[in-house]
């Protein structure tokens, strides 16, 4: 019966109802969106670092990868100490530094600045597919295309999608990389001959970032490291060896390096990520308020409206308690019915806003802001019954409390 | 080459040395707060962790840099050496990150960063309005998130309006009855609803507007706090007001308009539900 006299109130007064679940449909889509915002971008980091199929990311001292110019020296030594030490079951070292890249047949070009990444076999992880060839020991399978060898002197080589486009590319052509402007290079020290090997997909390359990916060594001759420096060293632990355990026990053994599990990692990096999360709660909160005093001020006017109505059921002996429950039913109602346009509004304008906040330089492009995860969809369902049951409580409470009598003499009169 | 350095592990060393003999540098004031130093203390700088080649600094002074907005949520350290002792530190000799020029009076920046451009040294000039505009450009990008936010916002409350206007003119059906038999105009009741609309909007704008400015009070008491920073986080200025009371006061007279469409269009005996 609860159910039956909450629908009927409902539908009485269509323009009330519909206006009220426009309402509470835009404050639930903006209360969904901060709840994606909250732990969008950490979520969305997440999922490209599990991409990458690594436990442990070990960087020079209080860094995070690719944070500052710093090194790891002494990689080589320090590798094998870390494979002695147990644990792990594969580490390789990593590169990232600035090249620049010109054309092979523009000798006068200064070149445009690129990413340098050099990678060991087991660092793999860093790129996706590839149209052409793999580098060298590094062929898991994933490339398409025809086989491309370089020639005595040339490097192999892997670009990036951007790279490939600004100059044209194609598997089997050349570029020319140096450390520097390539028009400033002394007669005698030459630009770097790279044999484009295949065009990559690069995790976490922001848009329009262009990327070089050559062999560890070849970037460290290129990066003019000489003391056999790395910028990076990934790992995965052995089975049964717990990442979060073992980072600790790695940074101990060796002080001079930071060790992150993804777990950390995600930890360190949502600390420098905190405005999202702060402004997501801030705004989220509003909206909550916003569909609370929507949905209290539009029941208490359809509660004064009816106080005879409610009188009259009290008269024939429905108790207090029932009536509150048909108030805040009424409330609750309005909420679910409003659910459908608050998912449908939020995702839409999360879409637009993802968009808005990714044309920020230097963002990668894997990354989004707003992510639709099952616990954001419950944290919103949630949140917004809640504030119904809230809302529904003060004109629960007047309508349970009108006296039986006197209502019903000063409806009638 | 300077953030190498800015990032490089500091130690206090306590071991009495002639501080007068060795080479000095500066601390960042939030960086010898997190690490204790003050002036006259000796520092051991290093290019990387394993400490190689360490050099000891006296602490000449504590410097107090404007705020810089991209650091919030990080907290790198920072120091400032004269450049023959950088140079000394990290081997790397003859190598600048940027070159700072000041152009003679009358002559406009941005012909010398183009002509610096043309010479092909290998460099990129900007003047210093490009060059801020380039480095701000996250910040134009969540000025626009804010802006969209706003905007849904802002619907969220237009809609709430309306919704809270047309209850309103509905509950007042039989007394606009009454005034029509009575022979007040439909164009003289439009403009009283109209005019309680804006009063409610002004009121609300007014209540909102203070609302702001004292929850911009709390966020920058808080967050300056939180961060360690003189940065404004949040701010309410003469053209947010000016902005906030003109959409307060448009939203309010369609929320009415939009109520007395019915009302206006109704005749009498439809008003007392006849």
């Amino acid at each position: 019966m609860i159910a039956f006299l909450a629908w009927r109130s409902l539908v009485r007064s269509r323009t009330r109802s519909a206006l009220t679940i426009l309402g509470v449909g835009v404050a639930g889509a903006l209360l969904l969106d901060m709840t994606m915002l909250a732990n969008g971008l950490q979520t969305s980091l997440g999922r490209v670092l599990e991409g990458m199929g690594y436990d442990l990311r070990l960087t020079p001292r209080g860094t995070l990868p690719f944070e500052t110019d710093a090194t790891i020296p002494d990689s080589g030594a320090l590798t094998a100490a870390l494979r002695r030490d147990g644990g792990l079951r594969e580490v390789a070292r990593v590169v990232g530094a600035t090249a620049f890249v010109a054309g092979a047949e523009d000798s006068h070009a200064a070149g445009s600045p690129a990413f340098l990444l050099g990678v060991e076999p087991a660092g793999r992880g860093v790129y996706r597919d590839v149209v052409g060839s793999d580098l060298p020991g590094l062929d898991i399978g994933r490339a398409r295309g025809a086989v491309v060898r370089a020639a005595p002197g040339e490097i192999p080589v892997l670009v990036n999608a951007e790279v490939a486009r600004q100059w044209h590319l194609r598997p089997g052509d050349r570029v020319r990389l140096a450390s520097r402007p390539l028009h400033t290079l002394p007669a005698d020290r030459p630009a770097v001959v790279g044999r484009v090997y295949g065009i990559a997909d690069v995790r976490l390359d922001a848009a329009g970032q262009l990327t070089v990916l050559c062999p560890f060594p070849d970037a460290q001759r290129l990066a003019g490291f000489t003391r056999d420096e790395a910028s990076l060293l990934v790992a995965r632990t052995v089975p049964g060896v717990g990442a979060d355990s073992l980072a600790p026990a790695i940074e101990r053994r060796h002080p001079e390096i930071s060790a992150y599990s993804l777990q950390q990692l995600l930890r360190t990096a949502s600390q420098q990520l905190s405005y999202f999360a702060q402004f997501a709660l801030v705004l989220g909160a509003t909206s909550v308020v916003v569909a609370a005093m929507l949905l209290g001020t539009i029941v208490t006017l359809s509660v004064r409206g009816r106080l005879g109505e409610i009188a009259t059921l009290r008269a024939l002996g429905i108790a207090a308690g029932r009536v509150r429950l048909l108030i805040t039913a009424e409330a609750v109602a309005l909420t679910v019915a409003a659910l459908p346009l608050a998912f449908a509004l939020g995702l839409s304008v999360a879409q637009v806003l993802d968009r808005l906040l990714k044309a920020a330089p230097g963002l990668p492009a894997d990354l989004h802001f707003f992510v639709f995860t099952a616990q954001a969809a419950w944290q919103t369902v949630a949140l917004l019954v809640t504030c119904s049951v809230v809302a529904g409580a003060y004109p629960a409470h007047l309508a349970a409390r009108q006296p039986i009598a006197a209502t019903l003499h000063a409806e009638v009169t | 080459m300077r953030r190498l350095v800015c990032l490089a592990l500091l130690a206090f060393a306590a071991v009495p040395v002639h501080a007068a003999a060795l080479p000095s540098l500066l601390v960042e004031d939030r960086t010898a707060r997190r690490l204790g130093l003050a002036a006259g203390d000796t520092v051991d700088v290093a290019r990387d962790a394993s400490f190689a080649g360490a050099r000891r600094f006296r602490v000449e002074g504590v410097y107090a840099p404007p705020p810089d907005p991209t650091e919030i949520g990080r907290a790198p350290a920072h120091v400032r050496l004269h450049l023959p002792d950088l140079e000394a530190l990290t081997g790397e000799h003859d190598r600048a990150t940027r070159i700072a020029l000041r152009v003679a009076p009358g002559v406009a920046p941005d012909d010398v960063a183009r002509e610096i451009g043309q010479m092909n040294l290998g460099v990129s000039a900007y003047d210093a309005q490009r060059a801020a505009a380039q480095s701000t450009e996250t910040f134009h990008v969540i000025d626009r998130f804010h802006f969209a936010i706003g905007l849904v916002t802002l619907a969220a409350g237009a809609v709430f309006l309306l919704a809270l206007m047309v209850l309103q003119v509905d509950e007042s059906r039989r007394e606009f009855g009454a005034l029509r038999l009575i022979g007040i105009r439909r164009g003289t009741l439009a403009r009283a609803v109209a005019m309680a609309a804006l009063v409610i909007a002004a009121a609300g704008c007014v209540i909102g507007i203070g609302f702001a400015a004292l929850a911009s009070v709390v966020v920058n008491h808080v967050y300056q706090a939180k961060y360690q920073t003189t940065l404004v986080f949040a701010r309410v200025d003469a053209r947010d007001i000016v902005v906030t009371c003109a959409l307060s006061l448009v939203l309010g007279l369609a929320a009415a308009c939009a109520a007395l469409w019915r009302l206006v269009r109704a005749n009498v005996l439809e008003l007392f539900g006849r």
